[in-house]
């Protein structure tokens, strides 16, 4: 029971800003979904160090459960079946090559630009 | 009026007790077996509710009309992201033009060369649209499709299995180009194969499983922002 009171400010805090980013990009007619800019919004907070460690309980809480959000939208998977049953080899060709190439490029610009190892 | 709204509630709250739960035993499955990249827990969860779905005859319909709130929680928790970049703000701070840049460069190819590809084997264009969503982590993917109006559910089956399948490969092939250097190999992992691919690295090198955290929510942060403004282009 003290870990739900622990959680509840960071939840509500990580709710709260998502429901104002949407808010934002809706009244700035912005072209972004409204959580990515709550999670600018709670990083700009993270980073100015003010009074935010309340926070971490309920936002590591909803990290946790993050694969469960997403679940839903696989299992809507089951009105797709034929389509991807058709085209399957090439898309597994494309995410191949496709996923490579990106970790290479990643990787070589990192190099190329001077990362420090 | 009261028996259907109630109802709804009650439905609601079953479906998201039962998704968890079958989420988490999918999780502790995955542990069994060692964490394997291509028993992903949300893969098999989805896996066992679609099974459980056909086998009762329950509607999709009906399902994902009871899963809103679950859905509606993953703003809230794309949110809660933030803290991947705040515990890993040193590494960016460290070097932050050539991060920054590796990012960039990296979510742009995977876009542009799974578009290209898409394109050049005649894909369907919903798969299409699902392909050029596969480099960010799920969430994101899941959130920019729906801004999109692009389908959700091919756009996180897409950036599942492109977690998987990296998992499977990049290390391998960094390990045939000599590229060893730890931020390289981890920023690279973190890019191309998110999720999945930064779990499996983590296990095996904590220190650069950070890089690639760092760089699964950067790329997915600097997509959902080029993404909604590129996709009227590529598809208008």
């Amino acid at each position: 029971m003290r870990t739900v009171w622990e959680s509840l400010p960071g939840v509500l805090l990580c709710c709260g800003l998502a429901v104002a980013g949407g808010a934002l990009a809706d009244a700035l007619r912005l072209p972004v979904p409204g959580a990515i800019l709550g999670l600018g919004l709670y990083l700009a907070w993270l980073v100015s160090g003010r009074g935010i460690g309340w926070s971490r309980p309920g936002a590591a809480l909803l990290l946790r459960w993050l694969g469960a959000m997403i679940v839903p939208a696989l299992v809507g998977l089951g009105g797709y079946l034929g389509l991807l049953a058709g085209a399957l080899l090439p898309l597994l060709l494309v995410l191949l090559v496709s996923t490579l190439l990106t970790a290479l490029v990643t990787a070589l610009l990192y190099r190329l630009a001077g990362g420090v190892e | 009026m009261m028996p259907a709204p109630l109802g709804m509630l009650l439905e609601m709250l079953l479906v998201t007790l039962l998704v968890a739960g079958c989420f988490a035993g999918a999780r502790a499955l995955s542990v069994r077996l060692g964490n394997p990249p291509w028993a992903s827990p949300v893969l098999v969860a989805a896996l066992v509710l679609g099974l459980g779905l056909a086998v009762t005859g329950v509607p999709l319909a009906r399902f994902e009309a009871a899963a809103r709130p679950l859905r509606w929680l993953l703003g809230p928790a794309l949110v809660a992201l933030a803290l991947v970049i705040h515990g890993n703000l040193a590494l960016l701070k460290r070097a932050p033009g050539p991060v920054l840049l590796a990012v960039t460069g990296g979510g742009v190819t995977g876009v542009a060369s799974a578009w290209g590809l898409a394109r050049l084997l005649g894909l369907d264009r919903v798969l299409m649209m699902a392909v050029t969503t596969k480099t960010i982590s799920t969430p994101f993917a899941v959130v920019v499709a729906r801004m999109g109006g692009a389908s959700v559910a091919l756009a996180a089956a897409v950036a599942v299995l492109t977690g998987v399948i990296g998992a499977l490969s990049v290390p391998w092939l960094f390990d045939r180009l000599g590229i060893r250097g730890r931020a390289a190999r981890g920023l690279g992992l973190g890019v191309s194969s998110h999720l999945v691919g930064t779990d499996w690295l983590t296990r095996r090198d904590p220190a650069g499983g950070a890089f690639a955290a760092l760089a699964m929510v950067l790329t997915g942060v600097i997509a959902a922002l080029m993404l909604p403004v590129l996709w009227p282009f590529l598809f208008g």
